[in-house]
């Protein structure tokens, strides 16, 4: 769709008439006008996932400030959003025409708007912050077609979190394999403690950790070639039987709390492991857990296992990509703020207002002294290492993938709203329903809905 | 009084612009747009005629949040009935704080979903809350139950509703109750009838018409019924077991992203709607009801 | 003896079922987070304000609560305005078709706004309004319209119209009339109305959700959604925010309770 300014004329004509209207509401009285339609200042809009008040904060002081500085007929408005609702909100206002100048994106959204021909290529904006020092963890995953068409925020791996002084005491090692993991659960159950908890949020249970089963166990959502989907494979099936058995050792209720349930379990000890966790959790343990045990000999990451048919446990990297759409009023402002948002010096004061959970996406900074001088990660210098092994082990796949290639589908967002996948999981996990009976039915779903979207390309 | 039919109209017309608008033309378009394949957002459309009603007849999803829809429906007018009539009779007696009482029923009514939803969850949390408490304190259950896992998310669903709406029944009903000629109840207590007796031969013919109305009227918004259910399960894997019919049309549309199969749902739930109510009548009465 | 008893007992277990829960709502949203996770009490041991504190210096809570204030005000104003005026003209004036339409207008009380709201978003898409509060305004007055319109016209009905005829009659004008004969009979009728309309508005979960992005323009419902699945485990202060919300209601509909089984109990209410 080409995009065309909006026309301002029609538009205040319209304004006024239902202003008019509105009038009779007698708003007047309340001062003011009823709502925001129009912004008269040149407003650049950037959204971003990013919503502890530290990190808005620093956004706020660094980059916002030499932007403003350097434009002073602009404002930059940032809005944080929680990541769950970005998706929504995003679609709503491409549909509503007045998308965000600057935006986060999940990568697993990225690939679909990419084919509606809604983003806009940032090549030199990546080669001016230096396109070879980007992890290739992430370098790639927005590269269609010869062009970038965005570049991540910053890299967080998401692991268990583990009570590593418990797995000690009982002298046992972490998993390899999905018969470790069940074993040690079983060896960290004890009265009125339970070995893990999952989340129950959709989009957890029924996509984010599925994508990590499938990668883990040598499977994948679709089929490279015809993008038939792949829910009542081999891989897929040895998961649910696996997920079957482990069920039992966490709390019934589990599907009914919240990611933010889980870490509050871990940390007053109704737990022995987060099933999710991030660097983020720091925060968590810090406030929540006794006093004498926010540290990391207590509290700890641990890789995921892998299954019968994988190699190795994979997890997911959660890192939104930004990303300038083709609608955007101010691309170029767009692209200027990028520059001054990864200028090292503010790009360090970012990464450390929620240190390791925003990791560096350039290898340069990995171990640069100037990153790791900062406290908390001196104190948890255990988890950032834990970071580096599972970069260096190929171990983390942007949220929502089970390879690398997904970042080309174009129907991830709809699968996961479809929660096919995560009435998969629930029936199976918590309804102990049979897992070949489950998996076709969500197979037959999952294929009705591709079919509908007109993802079709098997026969 | 001299009036003239053109100012009528003219004193009509905002409400007659804002129901066209707003309600009918959005009801039409429903209807149209539901012979469509369009994605939520994307401005993209293919005429796809009757496709998604042939879909949906043969969609086990379909069936499975009207099964749970009509499950909800049911049992929350049920107990909306059971709870709301005797408590209306009771406000309809003569007691010292009788208007305070009255009152104060109407609060969970007034309150949003929002926090009756919240506060029943509170209510209702495996580890802290105080339902659970009470019942293992008193021995009823050994361990604290889930009331907001699987098992029981429907009845917590259940509770939580009719909780928040058994009020408009009490209201609905004690307008009419208060209405009934003392006389009536004065020649049948004179006769020697039992309050029972009194309640099935007196009140309750006197109150047919209103009940007529209380069901037909709270089972249309139990079936339709959305945020209480949204609300409650929120985006949890859970909310498998509660997904309602108009939940379902709302996940087509803003979750699936296929508004034209949203739109669909919709049609069809208004469909049903319209033949229940139209058996309703005809199975109970056919004249008088909303004089 | 026995009978006042049994009524008074009844009584009782009615004004706990009712009110229990708020009480219990209340009663945490007072208490230090020591006691919420501990055994529980019914009356905090250390009352405190805390709870609330944190409410209105953590979160965006006051500005949800300004934009429902806000958006319930101007729509009560706009539909007691616009289902007066209909009322009036369904009642005092004669036209053809004049019954079909207030029985049509009956008729959509029967869609909920479940069954519209995708076509209804894209209308206020294209009227340019999405994201705005005036899209709320205009769909929670549309939504109250037929209840109000039929309040309203059952009100009007049973004011004699000699009244007014002999107001018209002393000279003064059809506006007048209204304003000083007819408004003032039909008080508990508007009044009824008003409730309904603000309850509706203040409570409105579905519309706020789907017509409104911006975190500087939700309104109560969404924001508090927001904040309950965005805080770890501080029931304290979404206690706090559930008695925030519920008081403005409380103490609007203690101020007009009298009007209140009267007036609903001319036309019934939705929800």
């Amino acid at each position: 769709m080409p995009h065309r300014p909006p026309a301002p004329s029609p538009r205040v004509s319209r304004r006024r008439f239902l202003a008019g209207a509105g009038a009779v509401a007698g708003v007047a009285t309340f001062g003011r006008a009823p709502a925001v339609i129009g912004q008269q200042v040149r407003e650049l809009q950037v959204w971003h996932t990013e919503v502890e008040p530290q990190t808005v904060k620093v956004i706020q002081d660094t980059s916002i400030a030499e932007f403003e500085k350097k434009f002073p007929g602009f404002k930059v408005k940032q809005q944080a959003l929680g990541w769950g609702d970005l998706n929504t909100k995003l679609l709503a206002a491409l549909a509503a025409g007045s998308p965000p100048d600057l935006t986060h994106l999940n990568p697993f959204m990225t690939a679909s708007l990419y084919t509606k021909n809604l983003l806009r290529p940032m090549d030199e904006v990546i080669r001016s912050v230096g396109e070879n020092d980007i992890h290739e963890a992430t370098r790639k995953l927005q590269f269609f077609d010869g062009k970038y068409y965005g570049i991540t925020h910053a890299m967080g791996a998401t692991y268990f979190c583990e009570r590593r002084d418990l797995r000690v005491k009982k002298g046992l090692k972490a998993p390899e394999t999905y018969a470790d993991m069940l074993n040690l659960c079983a060896a960290l159950t004890e009265d009125g403690r339970y070995a893990f908890q999952m989340p129950g949020e959709k989009l957890y249970m029924g996509f984010v950790h599925p994508a990590e089963w499938l990668a883990g166990n040598g499977g994948s959502w679709v089929d490279a070639k015809t993008w038939r989907p792949q829910l009542n494979s081999k891989a897929m099936l040895e998961i649910l039987e696996y997920l079957q058995k482990l069920n039992k050792f966490q709390s019934q209720g589990w599907s009914g709390q919240k990611y933010l349930d889980t870490q509050a379990a871990l940390a007053t000890g109704k737990i022995a492991m987060s099933y999710l966790s991030g660097a983020r959790a720091i925060g968590y343990i810090e406030k929540y857990a006794p006093e004498n045990m926010r540290d990391p000999e207590h509290y700890m990451p641990m890789l995921r296992p892998h299954g019968p048919s994988g190699k190795v446990g994979m997890s997911a990297l959660d890192g939104e990509n930004w990303a300038v759409f083709s609608q955007s009023k101010y691309p170029n402002e767009a692209f200027e703020f990028l520059r001054l948002f990864y200028k090292k010096d503010y790009y360090l004061q970012y990464c450390h207002s929620v240190p390791i959970h925003l990791t560096p996406i350039f290898s340069s900074m990995l171990n640069d002294p100037a990153y790791l001088a900062n406290e908390r990660i001196k104190k948890w210098k255990a988890w950032h290492e834990v970071m580096l092994a599972g970069l260096k082990g190929n171990r983390f796949l942007p949220i929502g993938f089970t390879r690398p290639e997904d970042n080309t589908l174009p129907f991830l967002a709809e699968l996961d709203g479809s929660s096919i996948v995560a009435d998969m999981v629930v029936e199976v996990m918590v309804g102990g329903k049979n897992p070949k009976a489950e998996a076709d039915r969500a197979q037959k779903r999952a294929e009705e809905l591709l079919t509908q979207l007109g993802h079709k390309r098997w026969s | 009084m001299r009036t003239s039919p053109f100012v009528g109209w003219l004193l009509l017309a905002p409400s007659l612009l804002l129901l066209g608008g707003l309600v009918v033309f959005p009801v039409l378009y429903n209807i149209w747009l539901s012979l469509f394949d369009k994605h939520a957002f994307m401005p993209v459309q293919t005429f796809v005629g009757l496709r998604h009603y042939r879909y949906f007849a043969s969609d086990p999803e379909f069936w499975t949040s009207f099964y749970y829809g009509s499950v909800y429906a049911g049992a929350t007018m049920v107990l909306q009935l059971g709870v709301g009539v005797p408590a209306a009779l009771l406000l309809n007696e003569a007691f010292r704080g009788r208007n305070l009482l009255r009152g104060v029923v109407l609060f969970p009514y007034m309150i949003p979903t929002i926090v009756a939803v919240i506060l029943w969850k509170w209510l209702l949390n495996d580890s802290y809350g105080l339902v659970n408490y009470l019942l293992v304190n008193a021995g009823a259950v050994r361990a604290p139950v889930a009331w907001l896992g699987p098992d029981y998310i429907m009845t917590a669903l259940i509770v939580t509703s009719v909780w928040q709406f058994f009020p408009f029944v009490v209201v609905t009903y004690l307008a009419r109750l208060s209405t009934i000629a003392p006389e009536l109840y004065e020649a049948a207590t004179v006769d020697g009838a039992s309050a029972w007796r009194r309640f099935l031969h007196v009140t309750l013919p006197q109150t047919a018409s209103v009940l007529f109305v209380i069901v037909l009227l709270r089972s249309i918004w139990m079936f339709t019924k959305f945020d209480t259910v949204w609300l409650l399960a929120g985006d949890g894997g859970v909310s498998r077991y509660i997904r309602t019919l108009p939940v379902y049309a709302y996940a087509r549309s803003f979750t699936y992203l296929q508004a034209g199969m949203g739109a669909s749902l919709a049609v069809i739930m208004f469909a049903m709607l319209l033949v229940a109510t139209a058996v309703y009548f005809r199975m109970f009465r056919s004249e008088e009801v909303f004089s | 003896m026995r009978r006042a008893g049994a009524l008074y007992g009844a009584g009782l277990v009615l004004l706990l079922a009712a009110a229990f829960p708020l009480f219990w709502m209340l009663s945490t949203a007072l208490k230090p987070s020591g006691e919420i996770f501990a055994t529980p009490r019914f009356v905090p041991l250390h009352p405190t304000l805390e709870n609330f504190r944190r409410l209105f210096a953590d979160t965006s809570f006051f500005v949800f609560f300004r934009n429902s204030v806000l958006v319930a005000g101007a729509t009560v104003l706009l539909t007691l305005a616009v289902s007066s005026l209909g009322a009036y003209a369904l009642t005092r004036y004669r036209f053809r078709g004049r019954d079909t339409v207030a029985g049509l207008i009956l008729l959509t009380y029967m869609f909920a706004p479940i069954m519209i709201i995708i076509p209804f978003y894209i209308l206020v898409k294209q009227l340019g309004i999405v994201n705005t509060h005036l899209a709320l305004v205009l769909s929670y007055t549309t939504f109250c319209l037929p209840f109000c319109l039929w309040v309203l016209r059952a009100f009007f009905q049973s004011i004699p119209l000699d009244l007014e005829e002999a107001a018209l009659v002393d000279g003064a004008g059809r506006g007048r009339t209204v304003w000083y004969v007819v408004l003032p009979l039909a008080l508990p009728g508007l009044i009824a109305a008003a409730i309904f309309t603000f309850i509706l508005a203040w409570n409105d979960f579905l519309f706020a959700l789907v017509l409104i992005t911006s975190e500087e323009l939700k309104t109560l419902p969404v924001g508090v959604n927001d904040l309950f699945n965005a805080t770890i485990v501080d029931w304290g202060m979404i206690m706090a925010a559930g008695v925030m919300i519920t008081v403005p209601t409380v103490c609007f509909f203690a101020a007009v309770q009298r009007y209140l089984v009267q007036g609903w109990g001319s036309g019934g209410v939705k929800g």
